[in-house]
């Protein structure tokens, strides 16, 4: 028996040519939309700032005390134990966790004011990917994709044409959430599947697969030699979807072929064509290649990607793969991991787009679901906290070398306008040349504005 | 003249490149992926570490320092596994295991008579980290966060009569032991970002050791008993450093613009192992390190 897993409605088929060998799975992350041909596009506006957006999607909600709103002179029992640093940027100052990024503050904007309306993962990233709290009660009130609007990432992808290549990429292991599932705002959502992003995982090593379609015998897109035989059974799979399932996955496999085998598509996937240098900036770690890959994806002309540093959002599992739910031992796995990583990283993601020229129309964006409490817990580390958190964003006309937002004297809360999800997306859509009118007639983020500060 | 001035130069040309090439540190694992926590074994031969592919599961590793072979411990677990430390006497191996509740707790192998004791900090998002055992005793140390904040903590092997060495309003964390047993090296906040601290084992005579508003982090105390390597972030990213415990003065080991960490002993304190993310990879290299008197 073959299992092909459509996204969250397993289907189980009788024997195929397929099970002899392979096992072909469809996923959650499989890219139902994205790809090129789209229906209800519009033109976007030709003077927009930004080409692509690159979103860098802090899975578990980091520390903003202990990264990109240090607050010094706060009590101990807030402060933490790390000092600061000062930073290119005259009279702004970060955790002493970060001096590759303070190095190079001159190239973005560092966001203090941010805030969500919930502080469980689930439901605050959706939030995040979305602007707006859920219709029908979200991830903890057994609520569906389709409570939610459209993943920002969905719209730009809806509004964008491409050709040959997917327009919304999510880089992960899998379908990001927390222990207890997925995250529901991840894709499409109220305008379904078909929105949804094409998932693309890179290893540490710069390996790069698809989640949602896993080919065995070495079929990956960096090894693609026989594409005939691909072509058969991807037409053969395409078959059984076809009787078994509804038109919108009709076109599944041919765009899957398309990908998979398109020469621009597999030039931006492999990363050994980036100089050895390059490469090892990143460094060693998926998140760090899956930035590079992100890169790559831009300069393809990918309109927006999704760079996720995690699929989980917890540390300290089993299952977890080092997401930034830092609950127990915030102080030691800042320190170890994440800190330096995300230095590390972000800053060459940084510097690269901007010695590329790719900064002036590539919008980058990099936050988390929320913050981390200001107040340490009794056990020494740091809880969830959404009334105020950092977000950081470079590109596309974003001032160079600014801090705007202000939190109050212990980052408990804003004292400037609050940044709420929906003034995210906006932006992230104005920026994008997405306007107020092409909002309306997709329904979406109609009430909400950009962030001034950042046009 | 001429020719003795050229012989010169060209013996201190040598003398360079000899003490140059002493410096430069051996490379002991080449695969990149991300590791942290080196150890040695009590012989020298091996070295343990942790490892994690993909920021996937992270496992004990026991490496031979002659063959370079490699094999995984304790596989039948499915939780990640940190800090392995081994007693003087090599009868005891503890490191931290991640389960649900508490989220890291220390287990401890009599690895004569093949038992296993654990200490779980009580709460359910407790932790332990890098135990290290104290030697001429039944006894370990390591950091626990738990009631009472983050602090150091004492158990005996069996798990069993935990009691605080620390008691500050600061996060503490990292500690090693002296190898008379007396004092414990540990990173504290309590004077604002992390510094080295020592402190006996029943928590009398706190004293610091160094003060720089950069931090200093991962003491490791040298089995002579008269050094300290530590990393410190004070020239930019993370370097190795050692403070010579007599004269007080700090020494450089590492340079350059990479991060170096986790440094350890070998047993016979001739060499530092330590993590560095030289080109992007994450592996573990060995440094000799000239004896003092």
């Amino acid at each position: 028996m073959t299992t092909l897993n459509l996204g969250n409605n397993p289907i189980r088929t009788c024997s195929s040519p397929l099970s002899r060998r392979s096992l072909l799975k469809i996923g959650a992350a499989l890219p139902i939309a994205g790809l090129a041909t789209q229906t209800g596009q519009l033109e976007a506006a030709v003077d927009a700032p930004a080409k692509s957006v690159l979103f860098v999607n802090l899975i578990g909600a980091p520390s903003h005390l202990d990264l990109f709103d240090p607050k010094p002179d706060a009590p101990s029992e807030y402060r933490g134990p790390f000092n600061v640093i000062s930073t290119k940027t005259p009279g702004v100052y970060f955790s002493e966790l970060l001096p590759k990024c303070a190095a190079i503050s001159n190239k973005f904007t560092v966001c203090r004011s941010n805030v969500n309306y919930s502080a469980d993962h689930l439901i605050a990233m959706s939030i995040m990917m979305t602007g707006y709290e859920p219709t029908d009660g979200g991830e903890t009130g057994n609520g569906t994709p389709f409570g939610y609007q459209p993943n920002f990432g969905s719209i730009v992808s809806r509004a964008k044409r491409v050709g040959g290549m997917p327009s919304f990429v999510s880089l992960a292991k899998g379908a990001i959430g927390d222990g207890r599932g997925p995250s529901l705002g991840a894709g499409g959502n109220k305008w379904g599947r078909r929105f949804d992003p094409f998932m693309i995982h890179c290893d540490q090593a710069g390996g790069v697969s698809l989640p949602g379609l896993d080919l065995l015998d070495g079929l990956t897109p960096n090894r693609l030699g026989d594409r005939r035989k691909l072509q058969q059974e991807l037409n053969f799979a395409k078959q059984q979807v076809d009787e078994l399932s509804s038109t919108d996955l009709s076109n599944l496999y041919s765009q899957a072929f398309e990908l998979l085998t398109s020469s621009t598509t597999n030039r931006a996937f492999n990363l050994e064509g980036e100089s050895k240098q390059t490469r090892n900036a990143y460094g060693q770690s998926s998140f760090g290649q899956s930035c590079l890959l992100g890169r790559r994806l831009v300069e393809a002309g990918v309109p927006y990607v999704q760079v996720n540093w995690s699929q989980f959002a917890e540390v300290l599992y089993g299952f977890s793969d080092y997401g930034w739910d830092t609950h127990a031992d915030n102080f030691g796995l800042m320190e170890d991991l994440h800190g330096p990583l995300l230095d590390q990283v972000f800053s060459t993601l940084i510097n690269d787009l901007d010695d590329r020229g790719l900064l002036e129309t590539t919008l980058v964006v990099c936050m988390g679901e929320f913050g981390r409490t200001p107040r340490i817990n009794g056990i020494g580390s740091r809880d969830h906290w959404h009334q105020c958190y950092f977000s950081v964003w470079a590109g596309a006309g974003v001032p160079r070398g600014h801090v705007i937002g202000t939190s109050d004297k212990r980052a408990e809360s804003p004292i400037t306008e609050p940044f709420n999800p929906a003034m995210v997306g906006t932006t992230i859509l104005e920026k994008m040349g997405i306007t107020s009118q092409q909002r309306a007639e997709f329904r979406i983020l109609q009430d909400s504005h950009a962030f001034e500060p950042l046009m | 003249m001429h020719l003795n001035r050229l012989c010169n130069a060209f013996a201190m040309l040598l003398v360079f490149l000899a003490s140059s090439y002493a410096a430069e540190p051996k490379q002991i694992t080449k695969d990149g992926r991300w590791k942290l926590s080196p150890c040695y074994g009590v012989d020298g031969k091996d070295l343990y570490y942790s490892l994690s592919s993909d920021m996937g599961r992270v496992f004990l590793i026991k490496q031979d320092l002659a063959t370079g072979k490699t094999s995984k411990m304790f596989e039948e677990t499915t939780d990640h596994l940190y800090d392995a430390s081994f007693s003087s006497d090599g009868k005891y191996l503890a490191y931290c295991q991640t389960s649900g509740s508490p989220q890291l707790f220390v287990v401890i192998r009599n690895l004569t008579e093949q038992t296993e004791a654990t200490y779980r900090p009580v709460g359910a998002r407790s932790t332990a980290r890098r135990p290290r055992f104290i030697p001429g005793t039944t006894q370990l140390v390591f950091n626990e966060s738990g009631e009472g904040g983050q602090q150091i903590a004492i158990v005996n092997v069996d798990g069993g009569n935990r009691r605080l060495v620390t008691e500050l309003s600061a996060i503490n964390r990292w500690p090693d032991v002296s190898p008379d047993g007396k004092r414990i090296v540990f990173c504290s906040s309590k004077e604002g970002n992390y510094d080295l601290f020592t402190v006996n084992t029943d928590g009398t005579e706190l004293t610091q050791l160094t003060d720089h508003p950069l931090r200093d982090i991962h003491p490791a105390w040298s089995p002579d008993g008269k050094r300290i390597a530590f990393v410190s972030v004070r020239d930019g990213d993370h370097e190795i450093f050692i403070l010579d415990l007599t004269s007080r003065n700090v020494t450089q080991v590492t340079k350059n613009n990479f991060r170096d960490d986790f440094p350890a002993w070998s047993p016979d304190g001739k060499k530092l192992a330590f993590i560095s993310q030289k080109n992007g990879s994450t592996d573990i290299y060995e440094l000799e390190i000239e004896p003092v008197d």
